[in-house]
């Protein structure tokens, strides 16, 4: 029983930077830009929260820059693929070129190392460690953000079907040139849903950086990409996208009790599960007929 | 012609711009660190072979991303393929070893073999289950990561380390500096002109063959293109298997042309670089070819300023030109569209 | 009437390159008043309604709204300024319902979020108030085309259009949901607000209209009250000559079968049926017309035949031989030519040169390429072949054919498929969208290849231009022929019912 309990709160933590980065997505792709830059919005999210963190001693002002490297990495990918047109996935990988370079090169040039910053301190702060403390919660909870990320499903999820940017942002994603005719400036919606995926997956590389207390080259390991693969599993559709997220944290943390139980399994058999899985569930439940129709379509059309 | 070079000269100038800028924000003095880096790259026969010697994997990585492409589809998986392709070769050279050049052709068709079903299997899964290939091949990268890996650890790797065992010398690509006097002592071998061979074998097939155009079309149009009677599933499937191919072969280059053995993380990164090389080539085959000589000049340079700055500084620069390319794509098209209305009146 | 127009065009040009789309129009939209601006295709209709709702900007003249000048830059200028644009091709978001598309863009709040109460009370009460039913909860994607155009209206009508620009707003409608839409347009008017129809249909205008505005060739040809005109005076108005589009029949007789088709049943991608038991026959020297109301399967129809959608059941037979099973090239090889609806999606590869287009899909074969390697003489003489048969400009086969206007890109694709040496064409819409020159030498060479002997199966939504063209015409209705008619007995108003379903059990 404690066992499985471990297990349920590994996947809960594991699954909170996908799950952060893959809402994000989904609003990107709701709004009709394909976003495989995930990868680089979490890795500069956290290169970001480990250098100001350790510099400030603040973990707090960490989660902030954070939150300002992804919505960087956003604007860039609006920038180029909503103004000059780029085509979206270039422009995504060229983005995670860049993010792999910035975070190799920043740890030589700041830490003079190649693999790994310095030491920086999680979010724990007393009242929370009262929390940890607590026989269920504590174990689930890990760092705030992981609650911080659960709360952001159902609030990513109103956003999208009730309020007025949520409207236009489906609208725009489906038929942008209704939404232009109604008045709706689309690449402005474009935008702020780009914005909001950066600040999403900026929050994501933080929780990478607290979780590890430290900033590793590549940290990131292909996280973006299955979040990228949830927002496909779920659909785009928020609560849909949590549950794929859980299901890719359940995988790992299942892979890592496997691992610690020395089953005979070789580790690295056990280290492909997770993307295997990716294929396997993306080729058998998901179909892209539910994508956002001018997903990936440069907006005006034609020239 | 001019807007060929257009491309080029964006990536120069990014690479150029970017560059001082963060040489001279670490407090270098970018004119002199650059002009040194420069002279020792181009200027200097070790420095030239050495572009040459790493630009072999970047062309093949290069018409890796562009034959895919040709046909509107984005092989990201080159990093994987060419683990592949270096794996299965440094297995099949081991296991031939002592039959010289038999051994060496056996092991360029595994690599060719393992790169290819890799790229395949990716191809087969979006033209049957509409698994779109850019994420499917950057799974296939971590998948085969380990794979390998585990393959390497459990069955191949030398006890006590963590690569196969050095292969003999008679298996190995000939080294071009013991029949041409002029690079002797350089490190290149014959998987040089097999890259160039290829490029140009390559150039021919997607302009004057069938199959080339039926990929062209099927890349610009697909509906048309199924309209017109060309199998999608022979387009998707083939060009994605022979874009693993050739990322395979990289990898055969790696173990035969470079290391003489297999170890994880052979390449640096050389499968991703080969999406920068095919996008300043415009996925023209031919154009791979100094657009590979272009990043291999700028890892080069990156190695010979390491002194003053971090290497590191070559993988930002390489990012930006590919968002630089990737941004200024769009502009360039315009560019050669309206050029074709001016000169139709 | 000295009143002051509450919408007025005053000599807007606009040109797209060298191709001059308006040229000083002119046009005065009056309250009460429903104004009808007709001309062929490619005359410059749509362009002048897009300049008039900001969605092109005019090179030259003014737009003036109650008399004053505006500057219209998109579409948020123009519905501030009291225009509302019903689109030929819907503006509709299809995964929202309905009461969500006619607020998008003004959407009522309350605090942060949207009142979506509210906007389904605003767009029933509107509704009710023009008669126009709908409910608002609908997914806008399930709804009949003709409910789909009263979203369209209802968004206008939200949006507080005083003007009302409805671009060919009959061309997908019924002709009961056309009386169903004039009846709405006649109660807008008498409620004061001005409207505009733009359209090629004249008996419409002539049913609805107070004035009319004749375009040819992007200029003003005439200026009447509908009720001083007639259907023949403006169409000549309209085209300028005489055009001859009126039947010529065959003079050999139809020889053998050449194309059999059995009960096929083929299903479109959601797995409904789309073709639900077609049998026809098409013998060498005949053109069998199919008519219909776009969407009743016709898409579908065509895709199975010439194998790019393979048939759930039933059976193809080309010539004697079963192609059900066939690809595509086996069927083109077998002497199964087709031109697709979707030119530009479907039929031809824009980025392309022309001479690369001319030989699409007969490209694995001589004169385009030997043992899988393509000769370039072969591919130039064919192109050269198909730009003088043709007269496809400019005749330069080195353009891309993303550069030809959209006639000239349709004689490329009509003149490839037929020089291919087919025994049976399957065309589908070939004069969409193409001006009436392009139409009549499509039309010609359509008559010329029956006479030559081959089988052609026309599938088109013009009753005119099947009447003109079939020896036989089938009615399709949701996937079924439910009526056949020998094209010389045949009228517009005689395959009018059987298109709506008239007489067929549902």
């Amino acid at each position: 029983m404690g066992e499985l309990l471990a297990v349920l709160a590994g996947a809960l933590r594991i699954s909170t930077p996908y799950t952060l980065a893959a809402l994000g997505g989904a609003l990107s792709e709701r709004s009709g830009v394909v976003n495989i830059a995930l990868e680089a919005g979490l890795l500069m999210g956290a290169l970001a929260h480990a250098v100001v963190a350790h510099a400030s001693g603040s973990p707090w002002l960490g989660l902030l820059a954070a939150m300002a490297a992804g919505v960087a990495v956003m604007a860039l990918h609006a920038a180029l693929c909503l103004h000059a047109r780029a085509n979206h996935i270039i422009v995504a990988v060229g983005l995670n070129l860049l993010a792999v370079g910035t975070g190799r090169f920043a740890l030589k040039a700041l830490y003079n190392s190649a693999a790994n910053g310095p030491r920086v301190d999680g979010f724990e702060t007393t009242w929370w460690h009262a929390v940890q403390e607590l026989p269920v919660a504590g174990t689930v909870a890990g760092t705030p953000l992981v609650l911080v990320a659960i709360l952001l499903v159902p609030a990513v999820a109103f956003l999208v079907d009730r309020t007025v940017l949520g409207l236009r942002i489906r609208a725009v994603g489906q038929h942008p040139a209704a939404a232009e005719t109604q008045g709706v400036n689309v690449l402005r919606v474009r935008w702020a849903a780009l914005l909001l995926c950066g600040l999403l997956c900026g929050l994501g590389g933080a929780y990478l950086a607290a979780d590890q207390h430290q900033f590793t080259q590549g940290m990131s390991a292909g996280r973006g990409f299955i979040a990228v693969s949830a927002v496909v599993f779920g659909q785009w559709r928020p609560a849909r996208v949590w549950v794929g997220c859980l299901l890719f944290g359940l995988l790992e943390s299942l892979q890592i009790s496997l691992q610690s139980s020395s089953v005979g399994i070789p580790g690295q058999l056990v280290q492909m599960l997770p993307y295997a899985m990716t294929l396997v569930v993306l080729a058998l439940a998901a179909s892209r007929a539910n994508a956002p129709r001018a997903l990936g379509q440069p907006w005006p059309a034609g020239r | 012609m001019l807007l060929a070079l257009l491309p080029a000269a964006l990536a120069v100038t990014t690479v150029a711009v970017l560059g001082a800028i963060i040489i001279g924000a670490l407090g270098k003095d970018a004119l002199e660190v650059g002009g040194q880096a420069l002279h020792a790259t181009l200027l200097t026969g070790y420095g030239l072979s050495q572009v040459f010697f790493k630009s072999t994997p970047l062309i093949l990585c290069g018409l890796a991303v562009a034959v895919p492409l040709t046909a509107g589809l984005f092989n990201v998986g080159g990093e994987g393929q060419l683990a592949a392709g270096g794996l299965a070769a440094a297995l099949v050279a081991g296991w031939l070893a002592g039959a010289g050049a038999v051994a060496t052709t056996a092991a360029v068709m595994a690599a060719a073999l393992a790169g290819g079903a890799a790229g395949a299997g990716c191809g087969v899964l979006r033209h049957t289950r509409g698994v779109h290939e850019v994420i499917s091949t950057i799974m296939a990268n971590f998948i085969l990561a380990a794979g390998c890996g585990w393959l390497l650890h459990a069955f191949a790797a030398e006890p006590g380390t963590s690569h196969t065992p050095e292969l003999p010398a008679d298996v190995l690509f000939t080294r071009l500096g013991s029949v041409l006097d002029a690079v002797q002592g350089s490190l290149l071998s014959t998987s040089l002109p097999l890259a160039l061979v290829l490029a140009a074998l390559l150039q021919w097939v997607l302009w004057r063959t069938v199959w080339g155009f039926e990929l062209r079309a099927s890349g610009l149009a697909p509906r048309a293109a199924v309209h017109a009677g060309i199998r999608a599933a022979a387009m998707v499937v083939g060009s994605m298997a022979l874009g693993g191919a050739l990322a395979g072969l990289a990898g055969a280059h790696f173990v035969l042309g470079a290391r003489r053995f297999f170890e994880e993380g052979m390449s640096g990164g050389e499968g991703f670089l080969g999406i920068a090389v095919a996008l300043m080539a415009r996925s023209q085959p031919a154009a791979v070819v100094p657009a590979a000589l272009l990043f291999a000049a700028l890892s080069q340079a990156g190695l010979s300023m390491a002194s003053h700055v971090p290497r590191e500084l070559v993988l930002v620069l390489q990012g930006a030109v590919v968002l630089v390319l990737g941004g200024t794509g769009p502009l360039v098209d315009a560019l050669s569209r309206r050029r074709a209305e001016v000169r139709d009146g | 009437m000295t009143v002051t127009p509450l919408l007025e065009a005053v000599e807007l040009s606009r040109a797209y390159g060298a191709c001059v789309a308006n040229e000083r129009v002119s046009l005065a939209l009056r309250a009460g008043r429903i104004h009808a601006l007709v001309g062929e295709n490619g005359a410059g209709k749509s362009t002048l309604c897009r300049m008039l709702f900001g969605l092109v900007r005019p090179d030259a003249g003014r737009i003036l709204v109650d008399g004053r000048a505006v500057t219209l830059r998109s579409p948020r200028d123009a519905m501030a300024a009291g225009l509302g644009m019903v689109h030929q091709h819907f503006m509709l978001v299809d995964e929202l319902t309905v009461a969500q598309n006619v607020v998008l863009g003004r959407e009522p709040r309350r605090g942060g979020r949207m009142d979506l109460a509210r906007a389904e009370a605003e767009t029933a009460e509107l509704a009710a108030r023009f008669g126009l039913a709908v409910d608002p909860r609908a997914p806008v994607g399930g709804l009949a085309v003709g409910v789909q155009q009263r979203v369209e209206i209802l968004k206008a009508l939200h949006g507080g259009a005083r003007v009302l620009l409805l671009d060919e707003p009959t061309a997908v409608l019924t002709a009961q949901e056309v009386d169903a839409l004039l009846a709405v347009l006649r109660r807008l008017r008498d409620e004061g607000r001005a409207i505009l129809v733009v359209t090629h249909k004249l008996p419409e205008v002539m049913a609805v209209s107070d004035e009319v505005t004749v375009l040819r060739q992007g200029r003003v040809v005439g200026r009447l009250d509908t009720a001083a005109t007639s259907a023949v005076a403006l169409s000549e108005l309209m085209v300028g000559r005489h055009v001859d589009l009126s039947r010529r029949p065959r003079t050999t007789t139809p020889a053998e079968e050449r194309l059999r088709v059995e009960d096929l049943v083929v299903r479109g991608p959601d797995g409904r049926a789309r073709v639900n038991g077609v049998s026809l026959s098409v013998r060498a020297g005949e053109v069998v017309g199919i008519a219909g109301v776009e969407g009743n399967g016709q898409a579908e129809l065509v895709e199975g035949l010439c194998g790019a959608r393979s048939p759930a059941s039933g059976r193809v037979v080309l010539c004697g031989q079963d192609v059900s099973r066939a690809s595509v090239r086996r069927r083109r090889d077998a002497g199964l030519c087709h031109v697709p609806e979707d030119r530009l999606a479907q039929g031809l590869v824009p980025a392309m040169a022309v001479a690369d287009n001319a030989v699409l899909g007969v490209h694995h074969r001589a004169p385009a390429s030997r043992g899988g390697v393509l000769r370039r003489a072969g591919i130039a003489a064919a192109a050269q072949a198909l730009v003088r048969a043709y007269d496809v400009r400019p005749a330069d086969p080195a353009l891309p054919v993303a550069a030809l206007s959209g006639g000239n890109q349709q004689k490329v694709l009509v003149g490839r498929e037929l020089s291919a040496g087919p025994r049976v064409v399957i065309l589908a819409q070939p004069t969409r969208g193409v001006d009436v020159g392009a139409m009549e030498r499509i039309h010609a060479a359509i008559l010329a290849a029956r006479d030559a002997g081959l089988a052609i199966l026309l599938v088109s939504a013009e009753l005119t231009e099947l009447l003109a063209l079939s020896d036989v015409i089938h009615v399709l209705y949701r996937g079924r022929i439910v009526h056949t008619v020998d094209a010389a007995a045949a009228t517009v108003e005689s395959l009018g019912p059987p298109m709506l379903g008239a007489g067929v059990a549902a």
